[in-house]
């Protein structure tokens, strides 16, 4: 099984990509987005194609 | 799963969270909001909007982790491949007035509770003359008109909060105190809370107002069975002969609906077979009048049920109950499902 899909929205990019380091080490796969538009996007586009983001 | 800051560039996090929530194919998205340090009007705005949890900032990286682990964990567990086991709804209707419907509808859910001790409320739905409570023996300090009087949408806590305990172990939803405020709970309201109810109980006991509004009508919709009461006499025959072309007409199926014959040994009455060729049916129940100690029963507030196990009145209510749960259990019931409150 994949492990679960995060996807991490924050336009603080110093912030954001400390988190994506400690939740790729926990084992998961990290995406980002730095608006909620393309957050929306993202993961509309996700859920399209597979269930568990 | 999505984590997100409150505040973004463009549409902030609260309406990111809302977008989510509308759209089917995300709308169960596990959501973790991060929030500022100690605002707690963010916190609530957050869970307001559909998040799931959140952390406030600055945090321990190490917390966060924890916290995604968990709500994973939390949210696929939770995730229910079939839907929410729903209670059954089983409402107790008399065609005319004083057939005994409320005397019924209160042993019957009495009766339940004790041979399943399982979570059962009895609704008031007289709502403009409703006596569940003088039946119970209940201080009515809260009831239905508390529900929709507090907001416009109802929720599951809402009216957890407005249930009497009865010692029996039975709860209750009482009708308003004040005949004149009976008008505040309209057809909508009903529906949504016997939606809520009924995901909340195993049996959801109604005591139906004797008339044919549209919130008798939205409550025969969530209705899992009818117990229709009647008394051998020619007013409530007649009566209920309408009320069952009407069912027909309404969609609920005849199986469905389970006559029980009150005081049908009162001897005055019109005889069963006579009944049951007006009906054009069986009648399903006999309940021999209970007589005098189910009137004084009623007076001192201690349902028979609970005093004199061993009462005929009471071992036909008793033979009632089992046989809705056995025809209950079995009944393939297509339900429309209800919402998740």
């Amino acid at each position: 099984m994949k492990p679960p899909t995060l996807l991490i929205v924050d336009d603080d990019d110093t912030l954001a990509e400390m988190l994506e380091l400690m939740l790729r080490g926990a084992g998961y796969e990290v995406r980002r987005a730095t608006s909620g538009e393309e957050a929306l996007q993202q993961i509309l586009q996700d859920s399209s194609r597979r269930a568990d983001l | 799963m999505l984590i997100c800051d409150v505040l973004l560039p463009g549409i902030d996090g609260y309406t990111l969270c809302k977008r989510v929530r509308q759209h089917p194919l995300t709308k169960t998205l596990p959501i973790l909001m991060l929030t500022a340090q100690g605002d707690i009007s963010a916190k609530i705005a957050g869970f307001e909007a559909g998040a799931n949890d959140y952390l406030a900032k600055p945090f321990e990286p190490q917390e966060l982790v924890y916290r995604v682990k968990n709500l994973l964990t939390r949210i696929t567990s939770d995730a229910p491949a079939t839907p929410l086991p729903r209670g059954k709804i089983i409402t107790v209707f008399g065609a005319k007035g004083g057939v005994g419907k409320t005397t019924i509808a209160v042993s019957l859910a009495l009766a339940l509770r004790l041979r399943t001790r399982r979570r059962v409320i009895i609704v008031d739905a007289d709502l403009t003359f409703g006596d569940v409570a003088v039946h119970l023996n209940i201080a009515p300090t809260r009831s239905i008109v508390d529900v929709v009087r507090t907001s416009d949408e109802i929720e599951r806590e809402m009216i957890n909060q407005v249930l009497l305990a009865h010692p029996s172990g039975l709860q209750a939803l009482l009708a308003p105190p004040r005949p004149e405020e009976s008008e505040l709970v309209n057809a909508d309201h009903m529906i949504r809370i016997l939606d809520l109810l009924a995901i909340s109980a195993d049996y959801v006991v109604v005591d139906c107002q004797t008339s044919y509004d549209d919130r008798t009508l939205s409550i025969f919709d969530r209705t899992d069975h009818v117990l229709l009461v009647i008394t051998p006499e020619i007013g409530p025959l007649k009566n209920t002969s309408m009320f069952l072309s009407l069912a027909g007409q309404l969609g609920i199926n005849q199986r469905a609906i389970s006559i029980v014959l009150n005081r049908s040994n009162s001897g005055v009455g019109i005889g069963i077979n006579e009944i049951e060729r007006v009906l054009r049916r069986k009648v399903n129940f006999h309940v021999m009048s209970g007589g005098q100690p189910v009137v004084t029963a009623v007076n001192r507030g201690t349902p028979l049920i609970l005093e004199q196990p061993k009462h005929p009145f009471v071992q036909q209510m008793l033979y009632i109950a089992d046989q809705l749960i056995k025809q209950l259990e079995t009944a393939q019931v297509t339900q429309p499902t209800p919402p998740t409150g």
